[in-house]
Formats: structure tokens, C-alpha cells, sequence
């Protein structure tokens, strides 16, 4: 497993906090609540470890938008929505009346939008930072256990380092938290540490 | 223009799908333009290709698409424009006028051979999925509202059923309580109404039994209940009594005074007093009522009790008291006449036998029969005489009821009619007092009859038994029934007619009914009427018939001289002169007293001189001195073989009828004639001597 320096974990907290940050403010200017988006860690993890840490969500069904992407690292980004969150998020988003579990198409929709808010702040922000061009695939939303989600729904053996970001969501006004977790499947780490390191050369300069 | 026209042909296929397709670049010109894009706004490609895109949608400049539009012209991850959050990028109205709703995927086209990037806009319509999901959703929450409600309901349902339960269990307990005590309720008025029934039951029993007709009256005066299905002493039944005013049932003469007796009640008073009630039979029934307030009711109980035996037999000893003072009296007229007839007539037969002149002796004849009438009325008013009782004889009265009608019926307008049954017993009777009574019923029918008419007289041979309602002891009777069919005797009369001087003919006695009844009360009989007015009377007569048979008749008396000393004992001179007269006429020699002192006296110095009396003739009753039954105790037991006759006035005296039970061997009624003292003395010598 690889492991990142205390700098290098800082410049991926950063771009992290950067992207999550611009994913607030498209989310912000679609409510009319203020929605605060908060990263409390990140975390490298073999895949044993990851279902020790995700093992509360058990084999509870969850909403996931997914978004694939090639290029100077490649891998597979998935925006984990646990149900009561998801819930939250899109009766927040749409002034529905909460308590409605259910994921409907429209629904869906909104959350993919949501997902696709989140993750394309964190990789432009990555993006942006690196100078790289990223290919993306078009973003998929899939229900279904986060074991299979992450560890059985791929034809390549699975990753043996997982980055795990974990993002607090919370609307003051209405006293509303939540939770989404962001797995990051990095196919090549050693990609993104060079990459990394280059731009620690850079600040070294 | 070139730049286009490459894009059109590269992107003309995407007019063949069903999504709505342009693209941009980075300076917002619109580059290609589908066919669904130009049917869904009516913009045609030539009039938009090739311009900006904010000319006609000025929205897309809005930060909330440019800020991430601006990642796209960059190669930047694809962008979603999600129907809920946007609604639609490119607004188009739909045929209802509605706009249609729009998910868009924005994804970068890298320009070739270039650094460049343009956005492609995929644009999916979602109205209709947008409102069928709306539609479901409305159902669902409708559903779910429903559901919240019923759950809610549910919920009440079960806090209402929690709270009924415990209602249920609270109330359960107030009713096994209830029901508890109302099991002892139950079971004590069932015992209270058992005792009721019994007591009732008990009630009834007293009054169903009970001897009395017991009614309730109401205040209006109307029967209310009566005791008795069929009363049989007055011959209703319960339905004729109850629902009528008892008035109804009262005879005419007495409804006022029941109505001051109602009125009595209505004022609280109760009481007991005689009356009449009118039977079913329309006769009158003498009741004794009894009448009180029923306590808690408005009602009055008013007993009845059948008082017409008791009355009967009050007016019968009434009846008798009368008789028995009047023949006190009538006994002391009578001997007091007697000893003045003896007198009479024995001086006036002694007169008749030594007087010469014709004329005188006609005169003569004319006293004789002027005092054997007034030896006929004195017989009359011996009848009433206390204690009398008859002479009797045992005789087949057949004849004597024949002869006594014929006698008196002899001469007037009536005709008699006899059905005297053949075999009729023999009763044992004073011939001379039924001769009476018979004459005077026959008398009593002819003047009820003024203009004629029959007498029907029958005698039947009837047994009394113990049951009967008639004054009679059980036994055999002779029954004689005299019915004319006069006026009657009106009701007020009939309760009098035996009564003694009552009368109701202008020359009447008042002595002919009266005398036949005490005949016939001394003869242990019965005597009776049954009248209506204007129906006839019927007068019935109970004779005891007696076992013995009937004796042989006996000769006619005669003048039958004798010897022997006689003394005579009275207290009347006249009657010492004349019967000493009659006895000297007789042959036989005589000494006189006055009371039964000196009748001993004499007698036991006519045994010390030996100058014995061989007959002692005594008159019964000697006022102030000794009687006859006195004097005879006393001579016999002087000397037990004396032989004595008793004379009295009172035929009707004890004595007189049973005299050898007193030691007497012979007896004559006064006044008696030569010829009765003739035979009285020979029969008791001639017994003496056989």
C-alpha cells in the first residue's frame, strides 16, 4: 500500500477542500439555503480497511454517482450517498417536504446533479491543479451495497489503496447533517503521487 | 461558416435521435442546432446557428451555468443540469402551453487539432416521466397521508379502545356490582312477592271462603270486585255484581237510607246495620252489612251475610213472646170465664131440667147457646194460653181437613177443591184446634175472594231433613197447603198476618191467623204463607205425623148417674153451688172446699170419722192458695189409693193432657156439663172397680 507524506496529504486536502468548496457554492446558488460542506478527514485505505470503516452501512442499499476518468492517472471516483442523506440532501435542494426515502427518477436526477456538483469540483480542482487534461466518462448513478459498489462491480482486480474523503454536508437554517463519502480508485497511485511531488518541486522552487 | 457546416455534417445524425442537441462554444455561439431543438422552440437552425445563444436563452450567462459551463470549454467532467433543480436550459413550450421540462448532460467536445473545447448540450425531455413521477408521487403521499392518517386513526382507535377497555373494565366491575346487588334485589322482592302471593293467596282463600258476599264499592258507588264466582244465596255471578252500582241491588224502600249509609263511608265512618238486597231472583234477601274504609284505597269493603234464617227465625220467638204474654192474659180471662160459664151453664141445664113454662125454657135454650159461644171464644183465648198444650188424639186428619173446609166454606161463593193424598199418616192432634185452623184459613181465603172463586186444599205426606230452612225438627210431616187466588196479602202485611189482633178487614179480630199459628206451634207443627199481591195466597201447615195408629171412635156422651162421696174443691162459689147441684142431680153425695188446705183437711177427717170421700174432683189452679197438683202430692201421700179428677179452665195447661202423671185418674175442662161429669165420674169408677 502506498503511503503519502505529511505534504503530500496536505496538497491533496487542499485540492480536496478547494474542489468540495466550489461544489458549496454551485449547491449554494441552486437554494436558497446555505449549504456548508466540510471535509472532517481523508484517508488511504487498503480495501480490507474500507469495509472496516464502511461496515456501518452494512448491506443497507445506498445511492452512489460514480465518474470514471483517464489520463495521467486514471481511476473511478464514487460520491456515496447514505439513504437518510440522500434524502436530506434532495428535499433540501428542492424545497420537498423531507422524509421521503424514496429515489425516484427525477429524484435521481437531482442526486446525480448533486454528484456531479461535488466530484467535478474536486477533479477540476485536481484537475486545475495538476495542468493535466482528464478524460471523464459521463457520470452513472447506481443503488446498490457499497460492498459491490466499490469491490465487486469491476472486471480489474480491485485497487490496493482507496482514498476515502469524508464530507460533512450541513444547512444551519434547518438543522440539517449529513454525511457523504467520497472513494477515490486510483488505478495508479504512483501516477498521482508524481504528480504530487511535482508540484511539491514547484513550491520548493 | 466552414466550422459549421464541418459540425453539420459531423453532428447531422444527431437530428435522428429523440434528444434535444446543440453546441456551443466557448463565446456562447451556437454551432449546431437539431431538428428537435427547432420543433420544440420554433427556432429554426438558420436563424440561430451561428449567433449567440443568450440572444434568445439570455439565462446561460447566470453564474449558476456559466461558472460551470466555464470547466466544460476546458475539457472538463461532463456537467448535469438536473430537471428538479433547473427545470429546463432551453425553455419550450409544449402544444398545452406548458413548458417542457428538461434533464441536460453537457459534455466537452475537444476541438480537433485544436486546445479548444466546445460544450455539447444533450437534452432529454422529462415532462412526461416528470409528471407521471409527480403523479405517483401524489398517490404516494396521498397514500402515505392516508396511511399516516389511518395509522393516526389506528392510533386513536387503539388509545380510544385502551380508554374503552379500561371504561369497559371500570363499568364491567360497576355492573357485576350492580348486577350483585340487583340479584339481591331481585332475590328479595321475589321473596317479598312470594310472601305477597302466599299472603294473597291466603286472601283470597279467607275470602273465597268466607260465608259472607264480600264486594268493594268505589266512591262513585259502582261494585268493584266481589268474592264469590256464583253466589248462591242471592243467585248472581261475579259478572252481574262487578262494573254495577250497587243501588242497583237495593229495594226501593231502603235506597235512601243505603245512600246516607254511603254517605257515612265517604265520611270515614264505618259500620254494621240490617238491610235488604234485591236477589237475582227479584225477592228481597234480609242482609246484615258490615261496611268499612279499605286503609290506602278509595275503595270501601262493604261484607254481606245472609240473614234471612236469623230473621225468620227472630220474627218466629218475636212471635212467640208476643203470644206467650197475650196468653198469660188470654189464661186468665179464660179461667176467670170458665168458672162463670160452669156456672152459667151448669145452672141454666139444671134450670132447663126443672122448668115448666115452654117460653122459659126456650129463653133458656137461647142462654144455653149465648154461652156455649162464649165458651168458644174462651177456648180461643185459652189457645194463647201460657204453656198449653192441645188434647190430642191420634187421628187420620183426612176427614177432619174435609169436614172442618166443607163446614166453613158452606154458604158462600167458593168452591174447595181437595187433592188429599190417600195414604196420608196419621198426625196426633187436637181434633177440636186443627177443626179451628182449617175454619179459619178457609175463612181467611173466602174473604180474600169477595167475588168468587177456588180454594185448592191439599195435604201431602212430606219429610223434613236436617238441611231444610224451615223451623221444623227433622221428620216425618203431614204438609196441608190452602191457595186461593184472592188479592194477596201485600209485603209489608205479611211479616204481621199471625200477629194477634192484627187485622186488615174493617170487622176482623185479629184473632183467626194468630190462633191457628199457636195452634199449630203447640202441635210442635208449622205454620206459613207465601203471598204475592194480586197472585193468591198459599197458607202451608207442618203437622208431625205420628207412628201410633189411629184408635176406634168412641161413643157419643150420656148422662151416666152414680154413687159415692165426692168432695169438690174451688175457689169460685158459683161453681161449688152449681156443680154440687149437678152432682146431687147425678145421684151422688157431696162436701165442698175452697182451696187444697182444706181439701186435706177434710180428707183426713173424713179417714178419722171413717166417712171416706171416695172421689176428690179439684180445680188446677186456686189463686192465693194451693193448686190441685199440689194438693193431690199431698193427699197421696196421705193415701196412696186416692182417687181424684182435675178440673181446670186452662185446657191447655201440661196437666191436663199427661194429668195421670200427677197422680190424677181423670180429668174435665171447664165449664163442663152434667152429662161430662157423669161420664168422668163412671169411667173413674168403673176403673176403680175393674
Amino acid at each position: 500500500m502506498i503511503h503519502f507524506d505529511h505534504y503530500q496529504m496536505d496538497i491533496l486536502k487542499e485540492m480536496i477542500n478547494i474542489g468540495v468548496g466550489r461544489a458549496a457554492g454551485i449547491l449554494n446558488e441552486l437554494t436558497k439555503f446555505r449549504v456548508l460542506l466540510q471535509v472532517p478527514f481523508i484517508k488511504l485505505l487498503s480495501p480490507s480497511d474500507l469495509k472496516e470503516e464502511t461496515r456501518e452501512l452494512g448491506r443497507d442499499m445506498v445511492a452512489a454517482v460514480q465518474l470514471g476518468f483517464e489520463g495521467p492517472f486514471s481511476g473511478r471516483a464514487a460520491l456515496v450517498f447514505p439513504p437518510d442523506s440522500a434524502s436530506k440532501l434532495v428535499s433540501v435542494l428542492t424545497g420537498e417536504e423531507p422524509g421521503t426515502p424514496e429515489l425516484d427518477s427525477v429524484r435521481v436526477g437531482t442526486l446525480e446533479e448533486v454528484g456531479n456538483i461535488v466530484l467535478n469540483g474536486i477533479m477540476g480542482s485536481i484537475g486545475n491543479m495538476l495542468k493535466r487534461h482528464i478524460h471523464y466518462s459521463l457520470p452513472v448513478y447506481r443503488e446498490d451495497t457499497i460492498d459491490k459498489l466499490i469491490f465487486l462491480d469491476r472486471n480489474v482486480p480491485p485497487p490496493n489503496t482507496i482514498l476515502l474523503i469524508h464530507i460533512r454536508f450541513t444547512i444551519e437554517q434547518l438543522h440539517i447533517e449529513g454525511d457523504i463519502i467520497l472513494i477515490f480508485e486510483v488505478g495508479s497511485f504512483t501516477a498521482l503521487l508524481s504528480l504530487l511531488e511535482t508540484l511539491q518541486d514547484k513550491d520548493m522552487e | 461558416m466552414e466550422e459549421i457546416e464541418t459540425l453539420e455534417s459531423t453532428f447531422g445524425i444527431l437530428d435522428c435521435i429523440p434528444l434535444g442537441v446543440f453546441i456551443l462554444r466557448n463565446d456562447y455561439v451556437v454551432l449546431f442546432w437539431n431538428r428537435y431543438l427547432e420543433e420544440w422552440t420554433s427556432i429554426n437552425k438558420k436563424n440561430i446557428i451561428g449567433k449567440d445563444i443568450t440572444v434568445h436563452f439570455p439565462h446561460l450567462k447566470e453564474p449558476r451555468y456559466s461558472s460551470r459551463l466555464q470547466d466544460i470549454f476546458y475539457g472538463g467532467p461532463p456537467l448535469i443540469f438536473s430537471s428538479q433543480l433547473h427545470n429546463h436550459i432551453i425553455p419550450s413550450l409544449l402544444p398545452n402551453g406548458t413548458l417542457r421540462i428538461q434533464h441536460t448532460y453537457i459534455t466537452s467536445l475537444h476541438v480537433s487539432n485544436t486546445p479548444d473545447f466546445y460544450a455539447l448540450f444533450a437534452i432529454r425531455d422529462v415532462t412526461d416521466l416528470t409528471h407521471r413521477i409527480q403523479g405517483y408521487r401524489a398517490m404516494r403521499d396521498q397514500a402515505l397521508e392516508e396511511i399516516r392518517e389511518r395509522i393516526h386513526a389506528e392510533e386513536k382507535l387503539k388509545h380510544a379502545h385502551a380508554v374503552l377497555e379500561l371504561r369497559i373494565q371500570e363499568r364491567t366491575a360497576d355492573l357485576v356490582s350492580m348486577n350483585k346487588k340487583l340479584q339481591e334485589e331481585i332475590k328479595e322482592r321475589k321473596h317479598a312477592e312470594e310472601e305477597l302471593q302466599k299472603t294473597k293467596t291466603y286472601m283470597e282463600s279467607i275470602l273465597t271462603n268466607a260465608l259472607d258476599l264480600i264486594i268493594t264499592i268505589k266512591k262513585n258507588g259502582t261494585i268493584g270486585y266481589t268474592n264469590r264466582e256464583i253466589d248462591f244465596e242471592t243467585g248472581y255471578r261475579k259478572e252481574d255484581i262487578e262494573g254495577k252500582h250497587f243501588l242497583q241491588f237495593i229495594p226501593e224502600h231502603l235506597k235512601e237510607f243505603m245512600m246516607d249509609k254511603l254517605s257515612e263511608l265517604n265520611e270515614g265512618n264505618s259500620g254494621i246495620y240490617e238491610s235488604q238486597i234485591i236477589k237475582a231472583d227479584g225477592t228481597h234477601m234480609d242482609c246484615l252489612i258490615s261496611q268499612s274504609a279499605i286503609q290506602g284505597s278509595d275503595e270501601f269493603l262493604v261484607s254481606i251475610k245472609d240473614i234471612t234464617a236469623r230473621k225468620k227465625m227472630e220474627n218466629e220467638l218475636l212471635k212467640v213472646q208476643k203470644l206467650e204474654s197475650i196468653g198469660i192474659l188470654a189464661g186468665g180471662i179464660a179461667h176467670d170465664f170458665n168458672n162463670l160459664l160452669t156456672a152459667i151453664l151448669g145452672n141454666i141445664l139444671l134450670a132447663k131440667m126443672y122448668v115448666m113454662e115452654k117460653e122459659v125454657y126456650n129463653n133458656l135454650i137461647e142462654i144455653e147457646k149465648a154461652s156455649l159461644r162464649a165458651k168458644d171464644l174462651t177456648q180461643h183465648l185459652l189457645t194463647f194460653s201460657k204453656g198449653g198444650s192441645p188434647l190430642k188424639k191420634t187421628l187420620n186428619i183426612s176427614e177432619l181437613i174435609k169436614d172442618s173446609a166443607d163446614f166453613a166454606h158452606r154458604g158462600s161463593n167458593v168452591k174447595c177443591n181437595f187433592f188429599i193424598s190417600p195414604d196420608l199418616w196419621p198426625a196426633e192432634v187436637d181434633e177440636g184446634q186443627i177443626h179451628q185452623v182449617i175454619n179459619n184459613l178457609i175463612i181467611n181465603s173466602i174473604q180474600a175472594m169477595p167475588t168468587g172463586g177456588v180454594i185448592q186444599v191439599r195435604a201431602d205426606n212430606v219429610t223434613i231433613g236436617p238441611g231444610s230452612l224451615l223451623p221444623l225438627t227433622p221428620g216425618h210431616y203431614v204438609k196441608i197447603s190452602v191457595k186461593d187466588t184472592g188479592m194477596g196479602i201485600q209485603e209489608e202485611y205479611i211479616q204481621k198476618i199471625f200477629d194477634p189482633y192484627f187485622t186488615t178487614k174493617p170487622n176482623g179480630s185479629g184473632f183467626g191467623l194468630s190462633t191457628a199459628y199457636s195452634i199449630i206451634k203447640n202441635h210442635n207443627g208449622y205454620i206459613t204463607v207465601e203471598s204475592r199481591p194480586h197472585s193468591g195466597t198459599t197458607f202451608y201447615v207442618y203437622l208431625p205425623a205420628s207412628p201410633k195408629k189411629v184408635p176406634a171412635k168412641k161413643e157419643e156422651k150420656r148422662l151416666i148417674s152414680g154413687r159415692g162421696r165426692i168432695l169438690f174443691m174451688d175457689d169460685e162459689e158459683p161453681v161449688r153451688i152449681v156443680t154440687g147441684k149437678m152432682l146431687r142431680h147425678l145421684g151422688y153425695d157431696v162436701a165442698f172446699v175452697k182451696n187444697g188446705e182444706e181439701a186435706i183437711r177434710a180428707y183426713q177427717e173424713a179417714q178419722k170419722s171413717g166417712n171416706l170421700f171416695d172421689v176428690v174432683i179439684m180445680d188446677l189452679t186456686i189463686p192465693g192458695g194451693m193448686g190441685g197438683v199440689e194438693a193431690m202430692k199431698r193427699l197421696c201421700a196421705i193415701d196412696p189409693n186416692v182417687r181424684a179428677i182435675v178440673a181446670s179452665g186452662y185446657s191447655n195447661d201440661p196437666v191436663m193432657s199427661d194429668y195421670e202423671k200427677y197422680g190424677f185418674c181423670g180429668v174435665v175442662s171447664k165449664p163442663f156439663t152434667i152429662a161430662d161429669l157423669g161420664q168422668i165420674l163412671h169411667s173413674v169408677f168403673t176403673r176403680t172397680y175393674e
